[in-house]
């Protein structure tokens, strides 16, 4: 008898699975292109990283080539270019992690102040607008901005009777020049977030501390500060699984061979092997080991953050 | 009221001109690349000057009148615009069945879309596919690659997920079914998200180049961000053929300058007008999808 149930109830459920599907048949449909998509231009690159386990080439594909286990990975880890990119890699973002973090949290906090009316719009509006523009155009103003014989920069620096400086091809100033940039590009843009956190702030608060005597100052740091802490921690945890994305658009843009040795990226670094030296696989596994590690860091953030806000927020 | 002291307004004064620095320092790099182009050759030299010391816009004219420039400035157009098109197309009809609670095997394709957007193949095996699907130096490489950000599903689903279920339970009485309920009646609800989104995708079109690097070697189908790096090497800039139409050959620096004006006054131009469609949705990516 209950074996007889089970097998009962099973056939329902098919039943009833493919009278769902039936119903919900334009709904299916409308989902076939973009599942078409998904598999072939998501999918199939993941399942292309098994050329990270082989001797690729193109005329043999993935199924012909040779495989070679993890070789692709050993000569990555014993060559000398590797480490040194793993290493910028991880400097050029903390630097930008502990520069460039704290600027549009100030920045909010200062926006925050300002009356409504078009002095703040237009300046909030100016602190957006390089979000818009690419990494191209950012490359070339900064190129002209900061060229020894006619940009402004240096033109200000020779005021003060020093000398020019080649900020570009000088390995003592690129990383400086990435970490200035990119907080001019993103600051203003990564301040609206914690200006819709601070608008969410209770006035009474505020009313309170002013019946107390609080000055603005301390209401803004014993007030405003705290409120946002949150949003700041989400914001930082969520920052930390990106460590290894250090910004390829940006270094492809303004880097040059006399500063390889402080921007070359992973990222570079897979360009110049894979479509520059046609050594596919090695690049590949190069590739690949960012995006491991980068899944295992937004998996662990990712956890953080869903255990810090009690399950109400999480990326996924 | 409560009257301000001392210290406040001190401290307000100060914000004011904090923000009034940045905003100006900010402004500098767009006011020197204007500069830059308009300068000629005799007057650029190495001192501090916010203002130009002499003004000639054959860098302007060399640009304006190069077949080249128009023929990229066309090229970017066509692939923002049908880019855009088939981008939306796509993104609605990837997002609406998603925010559904009745699609079968719902939680498997959100679980697949979600995938995607913390893990990925990389650069190699993405170029190698398009090298296989022989799509190298025609326009789809453009075009497919990029179509669906699947940050934007996530954005599109949230916003569909949102509006109430009793607005199609009605259509589905009268017979309509979910493509007509999507055209006729969600879409119209949803024009604001819709524009945000095309706006953001619009941008993404206008601003792409890596895909040219990787993907297009003939130089008649470069978008104009691809000239503008080109242009960094002032070796590529003669075959705009500078002078032959202006008499006096402009300096290298104000053509490049003039070229990343050229690049970014589209952008300039639409962008204070359609900036609260910018900004809507930003927030949206830390909500739960």
């Amino acid at each position: 008898m209950k074996l007889n149930d089970t097998t009962a109830v099973k056939l329902n459920r098919k039943k009833q699975l493919s009278r769902e599907i039936w119903q919900n048949r334009y709904l299916l449909l409308m989902l076939l292109p973009g599942l078409a998509y998904f598999i072939i231009f998501k999918y199939i690159p993941m399942f292309g990283l098994t050329m990270a386990f082989q001797d690729y080439s193109l005329k043999e594909g993935i199924l012909g080539s040779q495989w070679v286990g993890l070789g692709q990975f050993k000569s990555l880890f014993s060559g000398a270019d590797f480490p040194l990119v793993l290493k910028n890699t991880i400097v050029i973002s903390l630097l930008k992690l502990v520069f460039g973090f704290p600027t549009p949290v100030i920045l909010a906090l200062m926006f925050n102040e300002l009356r409504e009316g078009p002095y703040k719009k237009i300046t909030q509006t100016i602190s957006y607008i390089p979000h818009f523009f690419s990494w191209v155009v950012m490359g070339a103003m900064l190129t002209s901005l900061l060229s020894p014989s006619t940009g402004i920069i240096n033109a200000i620096i020779q005021m003060f009777g020093m000398k020019p400086i080649y900020f570009i091809a000088d390995p003592k100033y690129f990383v400086g020049v990435l970490v200035v940039s990119d907080i001019w590009k993103e600051a203003g843009w990564n301040s609206v977030v914690y200006i819709a956190a601070l608008s969410g702030i209770n006035y009474e608060m505020h009313e309170a501390a002013i019946i107390d005597g609080a000055s603005r100052l301390k209401r803004i740091l014993y007030i405003n500060l705290p409120s946002i802490l949150p949003t700041v921690a989400i914001m930082l945890i969520l920052k930390m699984g990106g460590v290894l994305e250090a910004g390829f658009d940006q270094i492809f843009n303004l880097y040059n061979v006399a500063v390889y040795d402080v921007a070359d990226i992973i990222d570079t670094y897979t360009y110049r092997m894979g479509i520059g030296q046609y050594q596919y696989s090695y690049s590949a596994a190069a590739g690949m080991f960012k995006s491991v590690i980068g899944l295992i860091l937004v998996l662990i953030t990712n956890g953080l953050v869903r255990k810090m806000s009690d399950n109400e927020v999480s990326v996924f | 009221m409560i009257k301000q002291t001392l210290s406040d307004r001190i401290l307000n004064v100060c914000i004011v001109l904090v923000i009034s620095v940045i905003s100006i320092v900010s402004l500098i790099p767009i006011w020197n690349a204007i500069v830059v182009s308009i300068t000629p050759s005799y007057a650029q030299s190495l001192s501090f000057s916010l203002l130009p010391k002499a003004i000639d816009f054959n860098a302007w004219k060399s640009i304006l009148c190069s077949e080249f420039m128009w023929k990229c400035f066309q090229n970017t157009v066509v692939r923002t615009v049908l880019g855009t098109a088939l981008s939306l197309v796509l993104t609605i009809l990837t997002a609406y069945p998603l925010s559904k609670k009745r699609l079968p095997f719902g939680c498997t394709f959100n679980a697949l879309l979600t995938f995607t957007m913390i893990f990925n193949g990389g650069m190699i095996p993405a170029y190698i596919l398009v090298k296989n699907l022989h799509l190298i130096d025609t326009l789809w490489s453009l075009l497919l690659p990029a179509a669906i950000s699947s940050y934007n599903v996530v954005v599109m689903r949230s916003f569909f997920a949102g509006l109430p279920d009793s607005l199609e339970e009605s259509a589905k009485l009268d017979g309509a079914n979910d493509f007509i309920i999507l055209t006729k009646i969600v879409l119209p609800l949803s024009l604001a998200s819709v524009a945000t989104i095309s706006l953001w995708i619009a941008v993404m079109h206008w601003n792409s180049w890596f895909d040219v690097v990787l993907y297009i070697n003939d130089r008649e189908k470069y978008v104009l961000q691809m000239v503008l790096k080109e242009f960094q090497e002032a070796s590529s800039i003669d075959t705009l053929e500078l002078g032959s139409t202006t008499g006096t050959a402009p300096t290298t620096e104000a053509v490049q300058n003039a070229s990343t004006l050229f690049v970014i006054i589209p952008i300039l131009m639409v962008y204070p007008f359609l900036q609260k469609y910018f900004m809507k949705g930003v927030t949206v990516g830390a909500v739960k999808g």
